[in-house]
């Protein structure tokens, strides 16, 4: 497969013409201010929320409807180059990355909110449509899209449906996946098909349910229609402070055993903690060793007895005491604590990486000994803020990228709490995807039958691998790029 | 081009960033063309480039740059502090040294040099070039030359200013220099009134000087105060913003003032950036500095202020449907959000309903509706449509610049929409007057 | 063990997961016979005929509970256990797999899984496909796999348990399975009344949507179905004749629980309910297992399901009712369940009132399945209706997991290619 190298000054070996031809048919489609492919202008796509691999893409494309999206495809088919889709940018995987070159299709100039339907509680919306502004749309109707991810002030609903977003409120009203109901999709080919639909109990694959998740490796999702949910009638937000780490997570245990679906239970230890009061003030104890935040929701006739069972829960498990908030605003500013609680952490350390390991709920309090353990035995500064509910751990590791022999420390760290995480009976990653960063890890987690069918499947939807090539799946398609090793854990931006 | 960049900016403020684009979608430019380049982290990248020697600062670059807004809404935004504004504004001086070393003048299109820095730092050239707009206004003649073209006939950037001009107030006389405090004294205050505020808006520094009468301030107007330096600060041109920064700092006893207030948000957030301004361009004058800075530390926005103080309950009733525009300035600068929204809520039958988007920039962003008219008009409509969908009879809005721009986007589009500061509101309520004629009575639609 | 090929066995009762991967991987190397994946049989019935010389796999042996971290609120079992030995060994924990299944004492799990079942209560509490976050299987070359895992959330890989629940048998044949579980509820409560017709129904059902209370059952019945109903489990549930019956169900805590009946109440007095009756506790899970039993009902001639936007049900009800169909619905999800006549007892009154019926259901974006009908029927008769959007990636699909088309030839929508409709 030739690269699109060729487009923006390549070898001149012939291939230029075919190069500048293929940016006159797609300027055709998108006109001049649709279409990057000045140097200068790339290189911001170069990466996205991951930054330890880079390449930029040969040509930036923003197509505004689903006609020019197959326009373009169809033409990379025909001139056998790699094109990737990118919403906002955001993984933190390297989902947007564009292995290998090509085109970078970005959907967003489609952000239209196409239809909102309360009656039959559905949205069909376009793929470059940030996630929270579908929720601002809805606000006053009674409704909301539940999937909630930290980034959901910038990420966008087609990056969502790549990688089954979740967040915070998912432990009870599930990830992306279970508020999906159709997509339409341009599949690797340039043809548009129709997955799934508004009404229910069709005779037919839960092909929506497979797209989701996939990582841009089927296709490229052009519409998605939404399940709107509910709003709940009442909140109570409480804050459970505890002397340790341990006792935290045991009470997060005593919960979920007990039969309780909070909407939401986070974890923030001290260090975190500590972090966040730097910038928000909340008044969060600074010398905690850990705090959980719990939210439960439901009918006003039940949300107190939910949240005494919680308080009595934490009590015996060992909190020292369990704060409650006390109006919209203060819930609102917690809320804001903990979903930007991994950006504050740019305040307590020059550079960090953080992972995304899923264990048993019941094996929380292992993996997390193990996290300090592991932290001690390779000197290296650990923190912690995750989605404690679903036993999905985000370990921020700290660090200063400068220091090389520290740098390999956390690289190691991180590899060995993920590999903890497996051997609890976990995952590698609960929400940020395979992308390109865990690759290596899709064989540790999987048997060699488990990825050959995988690697099946997606040879039948993506034939020539020209659709997000070497994402999600080891084995490569066919645009492979070379294994980059990994030097660098991190989540400062090198250049 | 590098290494002049490094001369100003502090390298390690680029690292703050992470590149978790969590701001992107705060970012207005970003919004409307959905292009990294056009986004804060986009920018963030593209100087580091420039700095790290990556890239040329090449037109395309400069483009990128240029169509920043200064807003700063990505800095609330962002997660992990990043001051973007201690990122762009650094990097515009270095380009503009470059450029004036180049042998290039920087101020050089007789808008800039005529309009822009002539015209606006100074409210009485400023009330005297737009005296016969007044005229064409107050006789109705104004829209009779739209509908005749006539002012295409002016430059084109001026036809612009024309039509962001609201409709004027008669030219009233300087306020006095003190005025006393309603019932007991609380406080002692400065009024701040700024240029293109003091020209265009005089009700508006003579509400906030009754409000804060009614709230027991006594309030002191120096008369030789000046311009706050805003536009040039943000253009890039410090030398004159520092001149003009000294000048106020000798127009205001800063000591024997509780606090100097300032309802112009622009104006307000600049004098914050003075601490900026006293560390990067006093460098060597500690005295300057520690004057700027003392004169930093006592500026307050009214709203702020009054509820600190503890505002007195106004009792005047208003039933309109209002919706509040947060000017950049306020709340991503400053950070003030709830302040002006709980004052209003004081007043009695006032419903104040959300505003979708109520933090993006409307394009005015001090001169950029002149300097980036495209990118304005869009941002403009945009705030537009929002009003309309907030479904609002009065759009208040606490900053001049931004009053400008919507008002004219208002005008353009013919809907029955007033735009208001809220401390007008406010001392509607105090006085126990009606909404004046002009709130009223439906504007012409054209 | 017995080598695969090399008997004429009429059934095959793989012992171990290996055991069923060697059989399939063999059957695809030499003979190729045609296989019939068979749990509790409940759905044998179900979809087009056999192809001649079909060979059952049975997965009732695979019948393990792997891991059961109760304080984790997730099983891994086998794929052959019965959904009533599951319920029961869940309950012990008070916990539950909180699906509707009919004939929960034949229905295995992989079944279950398979067909996607779900009943009544799908409004509050989802289908199998939110509850499957782990499976194992082996597809039509006898390749054992695995996807997704023992932990609710998990992102790696595809998503696998999405495909394979509801594929009908055509990909794989499910060995295992990881669900996510819920508690038994404290409490619960069923409260029905009747309504004058369908059109006030269909408003009431529009107020429920905004109800202050959450229900997580909204049941519709046709008087004739009712009476099914109620002589299914002895209750008073009567429904005037051409009336409409109603049933709300409700869960949580005792006091959410009589909170929420009281205000169901309160909400339905506008559309002028007759013969309320409230049902409490223990006396509800008969009723639903009633309404879960309904799809099963076998004496009338032709079973359909159909599913259409919830706005479009009023329509599609009073057309089907028109017909003298017997109508059940999950009302707030549109999915309507209909039991043709003896009136319509003839294929070609049969084939007409299905193609009306699919023509109205697409108005409302919404398809009509046959679930089951005379065989002799199955020749003529579409089960599926017309393929969607999707079939190209469908046939795809099955082509990667069974290449040589063994698991459930000719059944299902799968592969429409081998019926002529
Ligand atoms: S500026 Fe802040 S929010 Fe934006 S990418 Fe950088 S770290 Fe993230
Ligand atoms: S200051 Fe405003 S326009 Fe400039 S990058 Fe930040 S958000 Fe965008």
């Amino acid at each position: 497969m030739s690269t699109l190298r060729t487009i923006s000054g390549g070898p001149t070996d012939g291939t230029e013409s075919a190069g500048a031809q293929m940016l006159e048919r797609f300027r055709a489609i998108v006109g001049d201010d649709g279409m990057l492919s000045r140097e200068d202008e790339l290189l911001v796509f170069e990466c996205d929320g991951f930054v330890i691999e880079k390449k930029a893409p040969d040509v930036v494309l923003f197509p505004t409807t689903t006609e020019q999206v197959v326009q373009i495809v169809r033409i990379c088919n025909e001139f056998d180059v790699p094109f990737v889709p990118r919403g906002a940018g955001t993984s933190l995987a390297g989902g947007c990355l564009p292995v290998g070159g090509g085109v970078m299709i970005t959907l967003t100039r489609m952000q239209r909110i196409l239809e909102i339907n309360l009656r039959d509680r559905y949205a069909i919306v376009e793929p470059g449509l940030v996630n929270s502004h579908l929720t601002r749309a809805l606000q006053g109707t009674g409704y909301h899209y539940a999937p909630d991810p930290s980034s959901q002030g910038a990420c966008t609903i087609c990056g969502n449906v790549a990688t089954n977003s979740g967040g915070p409120h998912t432990l009870k009203y599930g990830v992306t996946v279970n508020h999906v109901t159709g997509l339409e999709v341009v599949t690797p080919e340039g043809e548009v098909i129709q997955l799934g639909g508004v009404a229910d109990s069709r005779p037919e694959l839960d092909l929506t349910g497979l797209f989701v998740g996939s990582e841009g490796t089927f296709g490229i999702c052009t519409k998605a229609i939404v399940r709107l949910t509910r709003d709940p009638a009442a909140f109570r937000t409480m804050l459970g402070v505890f002397e340790t780490v341990r006792q935290a997570t045991e009470a997060i245990s005593a919960i979920i055993a007990a039969g309780i679906v909070p909407a939401a239970l986070e974890m923030m230890d001290q260090g975190i903690v500590e972090a966040l009061e730097a910038a928000f003030q909340f008044g969060f104890p600074l010398d905690a060793g850990a705090v959980l935040l719990i939210e439960v929701d439901g009918l006003a006739v039940g949300v107190d007895d939910e949240a005494k069972k919680i308080i009595d829960l934490c009590r015996e498990s060992g909190a020292r005491e369990v704060r409650s908030a006390n109006s919209p605003q203060e819930r609102q500013k917690l809320w804001k604590c903990r979903k930007q609680a991994f950006g504050a952490i740019g305040r307590l350390s020059p550079s960090y990486c953080t992972q995304d390991g899923v264990v048993p709920r019941t094996r929380l309090p292992e993996i997390l000994d193990f996290i300090i353990d592991c932290g001690h035995r390779h000197g290296v500064r650990i923190v912690n803020v995750f989605h404690a509910g679903d036993g999905n751990i985000h370990p921020i590791l700290l660090f200063d990228e400068r220091d090389e022999a520290q740098t390999q420390r956390v690289l190691q760290a991180s590899h060995e709490i993920l590999d903890k995480c497996i051997e609890l009976g976990g995952s590698v990653t609960g929400e940020h995807g395979i992308g390109v960063e865990k690759l290596s890890f899709m064989q540790k987690l999987f048997g060699e039958s488990d990825v050959a069918v995988m690697s099946d499947l997606r040879a039948a939807l993506n034939p020539d691998g020209r659709c997000s090539p070497s994402k999600l799946l080891p084995t490569a398609g066919a645009c492979g790029m070379e294994e980059v090793p990994q030097i660098k854990p991190g989540r400062k931006a090198p250049m | 081009m590098a290494e002049r960049v490094l001369d100003h900016v502090e390298y390690d403020r680029f690292l703050d960033c992470v590149h978790c684009g969590l701001c992107t979608s705060a970012c207005p430019t970003y919004l409307e063309t959905g292009d990294e380049n056009n986004s804060p982290r986009g920018r963030i990248y593209l100087m580091r480039a420039v700095a790290d020697g990556k890239l040329p600062l090449s037109d395309t670059v400069q483009r990128h740059l240029d169509l920043c807004l200064d807003c700063r809404s990505c800095e609330t935004a962002c997660p992990s502090g990043v001051q973007y504004g201690r990122l762009i504004e650094p990097f515009r001086a270095a380009t503009q040294e470059q450029a004036s070393l180049a042998g290039q003048d920087v101020t050089r299109s007789w808008f800039h040099r005529g309009i822009l820095y002539g015209l606006f730092p100074y409210p009485n050239r400023m009330k005297w070039a737009l005296a016969p707009a007044r005229w064409a206004q107050r006789l109705g003649l104004d829209r009779l030359a739209e509908t005749l073209g006539l002012f295409s006939l002016f430059p084109k950037k001026l036809r612009r200013m024309q039509r962001l001009l609201p409709p004027l107030p008669r030219p009233e006389r300087a306020l006095p220099v003190v005025l006393s405090a309603q019932g007991t004294k609380r406080a002692r205050v400065g009024l701040f009134t700024g240029c293109v505020a003091e020209a265009v808006f005089s009700p508006t520094n003579r509400a906030t000087a009754r409000v804060l009468q009614a709230n027991g301030c006594e309030v002191v107007v120096p008369p030789t105060q000046v311009c706050c330096g805003a536009i040039h600060y943000h253009s890039g041109t410090a030398e004159q913003a520092l001149k003009f920064a000294l000048q106020n700092v000798a127009a205001f006893p800063v000591d024997g003032l509780d606090a100097i207030i300032v309802d112009v948000a622009g104006g307000g957030a600049l004098v914050q950036e003075y601490k900026h301004i006293a560390e990067e361009l006093c460098r060597e004058n500690p005295q300057q500095q520690t004057a700027l800075r003392a004169l930093a530390g006592k500026m307050r926005d009214v709203s702020e202020f009054l509820m600190e103080l503890g505002p007195v309950q106004p009792t005047g009733s208003l039933p309109l449907k209002a919706t509040y525009h947060d000017a950049c300035h306020l709340v991503h600068a400053q950070r003030i959000r709830e302040q002006p929204r709980d004052l209003l809520e004081l007043i009695p039958d006032l419903k104040l309903v959300p505003l979708a988007e109520s933090d993006i920039c409307c394009g005015a962003a001090g001169s950029y509706n002149l300097t980036e008219a495209d990118m304005a008009d869009r941002l403009a409509q945009r705030k537009l449509d929002n009003i309309l969908a907030s479904g609002a009879q009065v759009v208040l809005s606490a900053n001049a610049g931004c009053t400008l721009q919507i008002q004219a986007a208002i005008r353009k589009s013919g809907k029955p929409l007033w735009t208001v500061h809220p401390i007008e509101l406010l001392d509607l309520s105090y006085r126990n007057e009606p909404p004046p004629e002009f709130l009223r009575v439906q504007p012409t639609t054209n | 063990m017995k080598s695969f090929t090399s008997d004429n066995t009429e059934e095959h009762v793989p012992a171990t997961p290996a055991e069923l991967s060697r059989l399939l991987a063999e059957n695809a190397a030499t003979d190729r016979r045609p296989l019939l994946p068979a749990g509790g049989r409940t759905s044998l019935q179900f979809g087009y005929d056999p192809v001649s010389g079909s060979v059952p796999v049975s997965t009732t042996q695979l019948s393990r509970v792997v891991d059961y971290p109760a304080r984790d609120m997730t099983i891994t079992v086998q794929a052959g256990i019965r959904i009533e030995k599951l319920a029961a060994t869940l309950a012990a924990e008070r916990q539950q797999l909180a699906v509707d299944v009919p004939q929960a004492h034949r229905a295995t799990l992989g079944g279950v899984a398979a067909c996607n079942v779900s009943g009544p209560r799908r409004i509050g509490l989802g289908t199998m496909r939110d509850y499957v976050i782990g499976i194992s299987a082996v597809d039509g070359q006898g390749r054992l796999f695995k996807a997704g895992g023992r932990v609710v959330k998990n992102v790696a890989g595809y998503d696998l348990c999405k495909l394979l629940v509801g594929s009908m048998g055509t990909l794989a044949i499910i060995t295992e399975l990881t669900l996510k579980l819920r508690p038994i509820p404290e409490s619960s409560a069923l409260l029905w009344a009747s309504l004058p017709d369908i059109q006030t129904a269909d408003r009431a059902i529009e107020r429920l949507l905004t109800s202050a209370t959450r229900p997580h059952l909204i049941e519709l019945l046709k008087s004739v179905a009712a009476r099914h109903i109620d002589s299914a489990v002895h209750a008073d549930l009567s429904c005037h004749d051409g009336g409409i019956c109603i049933g709300i169900g409700v869960e949580g805590g005792p006091r959410e629980v009589s909170w929420q009946l009281a205000t169901l109440k309160d909400e339905l007095i506008e559309f002028g309910p007759t013969d309320l009756v409230e049902i409490l506790d223990d006396d509800c899970q008969p009723v639903i297992t009633a309404l879960t039993e309904f799809s099963t009902a076998s004496e009338e001639p032709l079973t359909f399901q159909a599913g259409v936007r919830p706005s479009g049900l009023s329509a599609f009800w009073t057309e089907a009712a028109a017909r003298g169909i017997s109508l059940q619905a999950h009302a707030a999800n549109g999915v309507v369940l209909g039991h043709f006549p003896d009136e319509l007892a003839t294929l070609e009154h049969a084939q007409t009132t299905l193609e009306d019926l699919r023509r109205l259901a697409a108005k409302w974006d919404g398809c009509v399945t046959v679930l089951q009908c005379p065989p002799e029927w199955k020749a003529e008769l579409s089960l599926f209706g017309p393929a969607g959007g999707q079939r190209q990636w469908e046939s795809k699909i099955k082509q990667s997991f069974d290449p040589h088309h063994l698991l459930n030839p000719g059944r299902f929508f799968v592969e429409p290619a081998a019926r002529t409709h």
